[in-house]
């Protein structure tokens, strides 16, 4: 017998954002003016600051990166988005250890973010799932920030990291299409929409990856979770 | 203001966050920021802010998310020179 369930939602690509910041490529007294932070800090966020011990440009751009990264990972759901800082609202934003931690709103469901902050530099990335399984992400600082040197040391890193797990979770490369004979066939290249996608030769991997730099950092990250 | 006189100013407004010289001397109104130019998108903030001093205008929230390619620019800064 045939019963009527529940309509069946089409499922969501999946897909990962990150963003970096680094400290020294900005300008804390900039910052720190309302008409700068005013363009990227919603109210209620600007209310927040008390409850996060941070300098006040740190919190400014932590909440920056966390909306770049939360841009990102829609981008690819929605291409054709517009990163637009105030519709993004970043909801209890806390530290938690070594991480701050907070809820992403103004989406179709909420993001969770994670980021971590170091002397210079801020690191984010944002995940459908609170648990954050089967994102890694990471970041390296380099020797030269020209837009050339850091686009070509983050796709070395982030290709360096992804075989490393693909050779781990040798099960699930049957889910991504990966093929481990040929991991130095991995190439990066960005999308029509214009986000980053991973192939191998022609085909392109079902492992959704987000690339990021500043000055002299780069950060990625990537989604694949085991099967 | 016509659009050429902007987009010459405009220039000046972009060159402290645009590595490619070359590139900016020869920017037309397709040109997009981030894509064409590589302008770190932490740096966006700074363009509409350098562009409200250098024009003497205020670009509000809504116009600011406009301000993705040259051309686009050009369409909110003559807008707002002439409100």
């Amino acid at each position: 017998m045939m019963g009527y369930g529940r309509p069946v939602e089409p499922e969501r690509l999946a897909s990962t954002g990150n963003d970096i910041v680094a400290l020294k490529a900005t300008q804390p007294e900039r910052t720190c003016r309302p008409r700068f932070y005013s363009r990227i800090l919603t109210a209620s966020e600007q209310e927040n600051y008390s409850r996060v011990d941070l300098p006040f440009d740190h919190y400014v751009w932590l909440c920056w990166s966390v909306k770049e990264s939360a841009y990102k990972y829609r981008q690819r759901q929605q291409p054709g988005l517009v990163f637009s800082p105030l519709k993004i609202v970043i909801s209890d934003l806390q530290r938690s250890g070594d991480l701050y931690q907070g809820i992403v709103l103004g989406g179709p469901e909420p993001l969770y973010s994670r980021s971590s902050i170091r002397e210079d530099v801020i690191v984010s990335v944002v995940s459908e799932d609170a648990t954050f399984t089967g994102t890694c992400w990471g970041f390296q600082s380099i020797a030269s920030g020209s837009y050339a040197d850091q686009s070509l040391a983050v796709r070395v890193s982030v290709l360096q990291e992804l075989k490393a797990t693909l050779l781990c979770q040798e099960s699930h490369n049957l889910r991504t299409g990966a093929d481990l004979q040929s991991l130095d066939d991995l190439q990066i290249q960005k999308d029509a929409a214009g986000y980053p996608v991973i192939l191998q030769g022609d085909r392109r991997l079902s492992i959704p990856v987000s690339l990021a730099h500043h000055d002299r950092y780069v950060a990625w990250s990537y989604y694949s979770p085991k099967v | 203001m016509d659009r050429r006189a902007i987009l010459e100013e405009l220039k000046k407004v972009l060159e402290p966050y645009t590595e490619n010289k070359e590139l900016l001397r020869n920017i037309d109104e397709n040109t997009d920021l981030v894509k064409d130019l590589k302008i770190n998108s932490s740096n966006l903030v700074d363009v509409i802010i350098d562009a409200e001093a250098k024009y003497d205008i205020e670009i509000d929230f809504d116009s600011s998310e406009k301000m993705i390619t040259v051309g686009s620019c050009i369409d909110v800064i003559s807008q707002k020179i002439n409100k």
